[in-house]
């Protein structure tokens, strides 16, 4: 049974966007890129952060209609708000490095976000993640390099206008990683990124450590990077950890910053006159193998790293260098063919032709296609947390991924985490595995999912006590010999409570938004 | 109108939905847009290093791959 509530979850006001360019503020300091699983070390970390990266859309969910929208989770954003220190954007959903400029759907949530959280600047990748096919645009599960050509850097300028235009606050993309090889058709990284923050005239968002993976992985030397790109357009620096994978350093945000992206900051940071803040990212899943200490202490580094500013220099008015681009040489794959040619690499759907066996020959795709295949993995077991560590004990690791790899060849990525997990269910639906317990725990966890996306309140039953078998799976045992009975779990916006059927009282109950 | 029961929580239940608790929590960075989008998630190989032990029907970590 399901029932819906009103929704209140956008009610913070959209604001009227200024067009054209802003003025930046003063310095803002050391801060880290938010995620809920991090408020402990966020807290921890209190007077060591002067802001905080907050990536927008991890704070929105997607509408399940074929439409395609999104609401800010207010109740969410309310708790980023009220973080006492400053907050800058940083999109992750919405890159601009396509000649297909990012949907025009994200612009409301977009401003309603900023009206939320007053930041004060906006950022987003230059990268692409959709691909087109059969006549639809689908999700590559992954930030994929962008053709570096005139035509590319034409495709990303307008990209990131269309979105900066519409906002209130100044704008700035940030230089990507690739692991593939560089090409012999494409100008070199630096120039590239160069090129398109000219000619976007934005700021720049340098990710020492990409530029550094991207060096160590056989592409642009840094220092050469370094030399091309605009230093005076740098507004921030972000640092990060890595760990190598099969000879590519991959740029894993995995938690302590690697020592050659120290140096190198040490270098630069005197050359970087518009200079404002230092973020330090880590991926939320790391949490469990790296402690707060080891997160307070690169706080610390970029505090020492802070203090090599240069004395900041007046902002100069750089504008747009308005350049023409004569486009791609006859017969050069074109930004689209790129862009659906890797794409589909990456997701393994069918294309072929002169691009797609240069690509494939490439061995940094198959980095690609794993990352991809990690976050996907993740990305159920995280969204269906009961059903898939049940599914996950019972058919073992292989199995699973097999299973996996067989529902992502027909089912393209979703970006949004309940899609994934919905779309993943009604795959299984079709099947007939004769895992006990599975039907009310995949039952009980999109009904969770549905609470938190859609203001859905539901009921669903369980054979045994949901306490005993919820209680198992959290604590990493098989649920066994449990006594049969008859219980409902209660599933609302706010909380969960469990009850014999029958009963309207509990002894039982979880809060959902703590 | 249903009966009033007195519902009596098992040993061990406590700390047990601490856990669930604790599951719950870490959804709601889930259910958005993935976080660090360009870097490396590791929730599922973290999963998978728990395997079932045949003899004892329990999950012991250290098992995956």
């Amino acid at each position: 049974m399901s029932t819906r509530r009103r929704s209140s979850w956008n009610k913070v006001a959209a604001v009227k966007p200024a067009p054209g360019r802003q003025a930046l503020p003063a310095a803002l300091g050391v801060g880290m890129t938010y995620a809920p699983r991090l408020d402990a070390v966020i807290e921890a970390a209190t007077g060591l952060l002067d802001l905080l990266e907050v990536e927008p859309q991890t704070l929105w969910r997607r509408h399940e209609g074929d439409t395609e929208r999104y609401v800010v989770d207010s109740v969410l954003m309310g708790r980023v708000a009220a973080l006492p220190c400053r907050k800058v954007l940083h999109g992750v959903g919405f890159p601009v490095g396509s000649v297909r400029p990012p949907s025009a759907a994200q612009i409301p949530p977009l401003l309603a976000t900023i009206d939320a959280l007053a930041p004060t600047w906006m950022s987003e990748h230059l990268a692409f993640n959709r691909m087109a096919e059969g006549g639809r645009l689908i999700d590559t599960g992954f930030l994929l390099p962008p053709r570096q050509t005139d035509a590319g850097v034409a495709g990303a300028v307008t990209a990131i206008r269309s979105v900066a235009d519409c906002l209130p606050i100044p704008f700035a993309v940030e230089n990507g990683i690739s692991y593939l090889a560089p090409r012999t058709d494409e100008m070199a990284d630096g120039a590239y990124v160069a090129a398109v923050i000219e000619g976007a005239d934005c700021g720049l968002v340098l990710d020492l450590h990409n530029a550094w993976a991207n060096h160590r992985n056989g592409r642009q030397r840094i220092e050469e990077f370094l030399a091309e790109i605009p230093l005076e357009r740098v507004w921030e620096l972000h640092f990060a950890g890595g760990m190598e994978y099969r000879g590519y350093w991959l740029d894993a945000h995995s938690g302590a910053i690697s020592e050659p992206v120290i140096d190198v900051a040490r270098e630069i940071i005197p050359r970087l006159p518009q200079l404002k803040a230092l973020i330090f990212e880590m991926t939320p899943s790391f949490l469990d193998l790296v402690d707060e200490s080891t997160i307070i202490r690169q706080l610390e580094i970029l505090h020492e790293l802070w203090g090599l500013r240069p004395p900041e220099a007046p902002r100069m008015s750089i504008g747009s260098l308005r350049r023409t681009w004569p486009g791609d040489a006859a017969g050069a794959p074109t930004p689209p063919q790129w862009e659906d040619t890797l794409g589909a690499l990456v997701i393994d759907r069918c294309t072929s032709g002169v691009l797609a066996q240069e690509i494939a020959a490439d061995p940094g795709l198959q980095i690609f296609r794993h990352l991809v295949a990690e976050f996907r993995a993740s990305t159920m077991i995280g969204t269906l947390p009961f059903s898939g560590r049940l599914l996950l004990s019972s058919l073992g690791t292989e199995r699973l991924e097999q299973m996996l790899a067989d529902f992502w060849r027909i089912a393209p990525p979703e970006a949004f985490g309940s899609r994934e997990a919905r779309a993943f269910a009604r795959y299984l639906a079709t099947m007939d595995l004769g895992i006990p317990l599975l039907d009310e725990l995949l039952a009980y966890d999109l009904a969770v999912v549905a609470a938190l996306t859609e203001n859905a309140s539901q009921q669903v039953r369980f054979r045994h006590d949901p306490r005993l078998v919820l209680g198992c799976i959290a604590d990493h045992r098989m649920p066994d010999n449990l006594p049969d009975g008859d219980f409902v779990a209660d599933i609302t916006p706010d909380g969960i409570t469990f009850r014999p059927a029958g009963a309207v009282a509990t002894a039982t109950s979880i809060a959902l938004r703590v | 109108m249903a009966k009033l029961v007195t519902v009596t929580l098992p040993e061990g239940v406590g700390n047990d939905l601490k856990k669930v608790l604790k599951i719950q929590k870490d959804l709601l960075g889930r259910l958005g847009h993935p976080a660090c989008y360009s870097g490396f998630d590791i929730l599922f190989r973290q999963e998978s290093d728990w395997s079932v032990n045949p003899k004892t029907l329990e999950l012991e970590q250290g098992g995956g791959r």
